[in-house]
């Protein structure tokens, strides 16, 4: 049985739009104008221990898909069930089954110390106090936090805020856990701390990842499965390389050559040429790489050599372009 | 879920918002100072009203300064942050995380002012000595100090209902910023800070005393000067549970509707 499924999950925001100049609230108040904006048909279903990612271009409705799922906002239309409940109806039994993080905002409390918020989590959630240690010890030396744990939240930098709320959403063992943009605005070290932890936490202890991101390193290197949504639909699930496979078929084979020549070989296509350097597109399914660099250096000398794989960047980049286009 | 793990939850939401009172120390100092000062001139202000007369309208001079002291008390006692907590979680999204957490917001909400009522019950003790002085405080009215205590607590009751309905609008409009000053000013008047009911005219009163925001301040301090005597002050006990009722049912039902169409902003 799925963790998490959603059926036919439609939202749709009426947006008062706001009213400026005095009393603008109590206007506001009043006022019938509205925007509308909608997450269509969404159904997805995941398993117990299972790493998703579930990207989209801004505004494709992931934040809000994110929302339903954590009972923050409550579905136009359509089912949802997380962990044997419906998130908006039971809001506070479906807190205890998830860890959130959102990238762009803090659960911590602000104006305290981190070991104070982490407190305050482990009393919410009542985390047995031997449990509660035991995780806080572990998660302190996993994510190297013991140098800022007595510091205001305010004052930590992101990287270390992200680490304190990561560890904040697991220290009540949640089976699911929702990641919306961790990585955000953190610098390389940062990031690779971050999905090290993630990746030992899906692997270790089973728990369900969902991860929003806009980084394809963060992708690449964690998930196994991938929804992308655009304009609040399902585009695409399933695995990493089929994706790849129907939107960058091509692999690229780049030459230096001994002289500055043109390169003419068939099953390939000259993308670029740059004093003596050459790429090469070609279709592994047609030419296969090994029947191609023979070809190449039949003909002509080289000196140097190397394929390239197609990165998933480049390859949601063309599905967005392609249906920007359609 | 146990019943400690049931009052842990919220005594862990309590002491977060002690806490947060307490990161800013200047903020606690002005709320010390600030009423110290409206007590001190008030009481000036209605001695000068006096002149030489000790009655005005069969209130004697005492009694008024009384009244206006401890109002401005039970005032302090009854203004608490939460209109502008929840503006602020509401505006910038992080009310998103709120909602998230395993005990329901309306019940976060009511952490957040018993909070600041432990935050305010030492100040209070610390303001007496200066009533006392500005204000030559009179002793409560004799039997009146127990159903003035009991008062108190139903006004501070009703008070953070009526907090949390004008709260509960930013919902809708994202936003407060004209009506909540407009909400400051008319409490202020409707709940008898400013001036005592017996001052106003009565078509006035009559107004206010079918208002819920008399309830607040005006009953309890009415209670202790013994303007309410024998059965009116259960009469007056009464009315303000009878607002306490309806406030609050009107409370929960408007907050559960809330959120069910709360907005959280940003991605």
């Amino acid at each position: 049985m799925p963790l998490i499924e959603t059926v036919d999950l439609v939202k749709e925001f009426k947006r008062v739009r706001r009213k400026d100049g005095r009393f603008g609230g109590v206007r506001t108040l009043f006022s019938r104008d509205f925007e509308v904006t909608r997450v269509d048909d969404i159904s997805f279903a995941i398993e117990p221990g299972e790493l998703v990612g579930y990207l989209g271009p801004n505004g494709a409705g992931k934040s809000t898909t994110i929302k339903m799922l954590t009972g923050i906002l409550t579905p136009t239309s359509g089912h949802l069930n997380v962990a044997g409940v419906v998130p908006w109806r039971h809001r506070e039994r479906n807190a205890r089954n998830i860890g959130v993080v959102f990238g762009q905002r803090s659960q911590l409390w602000w104006d305290l110390p981190l070991m104070d918020s982490f407190r305050m989590i482990g009393r919410l959630y009542e985390v047995p106090k031997r449990r509660y240690q035991e995780n806080v010890d572990r998660f302190v030396e996993l994510l190297g936090m013991a140098s800022f744990l007595d510091t205001p939240v305010r004052q930590l930098s992101l990287g270390q805020r992200m680490r304190g709320d990561l560890a904040a959403a697991m220290l009540y063992e949640p089976k699911i856990l929702y990641l919306d943009e961790p990585t955000v605005g953190l610098d390389v070290i940062a990031k690779e701390r971050i999905r090290e932890f993630v990746d030992e936490l899906n692997r270790d202890t089973g728990t369900t990842v969902l991860l929003t991101t806009h980084d394809m390193d963060d992708v690449e290197r964690l998930c196994r499965r991938l929804i992308l949504i655009d304009h609040g639909k399902v585009l695409y699930d399933g695995p990493v390389a089929p994706l790849k496979e129907q939107y960058a078929p091509h692999r690229e084979l780049v030459v230096q050559l001994a002289s500055d020549t043109d390169v003419n070989v068939d099953g390939a296509e000259t993308v670029k040429a740059e004093s003596g350097r050459v790429w090469l597109s070609f279709d592994p399914r047609e030419t296969p790489a090994a029947q191609l660099i023979a070809a190449v250096s039949a003909k002509y000398e080289i000196t140097d050599l190397s394929l390239t794989e197609p990165d998933l960047e480049g390859v949601i980049r063309r599905m967005y372009l392609e249906r920007e286009s359609r | 879920m146990t019943l400690t793990g049931w009052s842990g939850a919220r005594w862990a939401f309590t002491s977060s918002r002690i806490r947060t009172v307490y990161a800013y120390r200047t903020d606690v100092l002005i709320w010390l100072v600030a009423p110290a000062m409206q007590i001190v001139l008030q009481a000036a202000l209605w001695r000068a009203i006096y002149g030489d007369r000790s009655i005005v309208d069969g209130v004697p001079l005492a009694m008024m300064t009384t009244y206006v002291s401890l109002a401005a008390i039970q005032h302090l006692i009854g203004w608490d942050d939460t209109t502008d907590w929840l503006i602020e979680r509401v505006r910038d999204g992080k009310i998103g995380t709120d909602m998230a957490r395993p005990v329901g917001l309306l019940t976060q909400q009511v952490c957040g002012q018993v909070a600041q009522l432990i935050v305010k019950a030492p100040m209070v003790t610390l303001l007496l000595p200066v009533v006392i002085l500005a204000s030559g405080l009179t002793a409560p009215a004799p039997g009146a100090l127990g159903p003035y205590l009991l008062s108190t607590l139903l006004g501070w009751m009703v008070n953070c209902c009526l907090s949390l309905l004008v709260a509960s609008v930013a919902f809708w409009t994202l936003e407060l910023n004209g009506m909540e000053f407009l909400y400051y000013v008319l409490s202020g008047f409707l709940s008898g800070t400013l001036v005592p009911l017996w001052v106003m005219p009565d078509w006035l009163r009559t107004i206010v005393e079918w208002l819920p925001w008399q309830s607040v301040v005006y009953t309890p301090v009415a209670i202790y000067i013994g303007r309410f005597e024998g059965a009116r002050v259960w009469e007056a006990i009464g009315v303000q549970s009878l607002w306490l009722v309806l406030v609050g049912g009107l409370t929960w039902l408007v907050w559960r509707r809330a959120v069910h169409r709360v907005v959280v902003q940003g991605g």
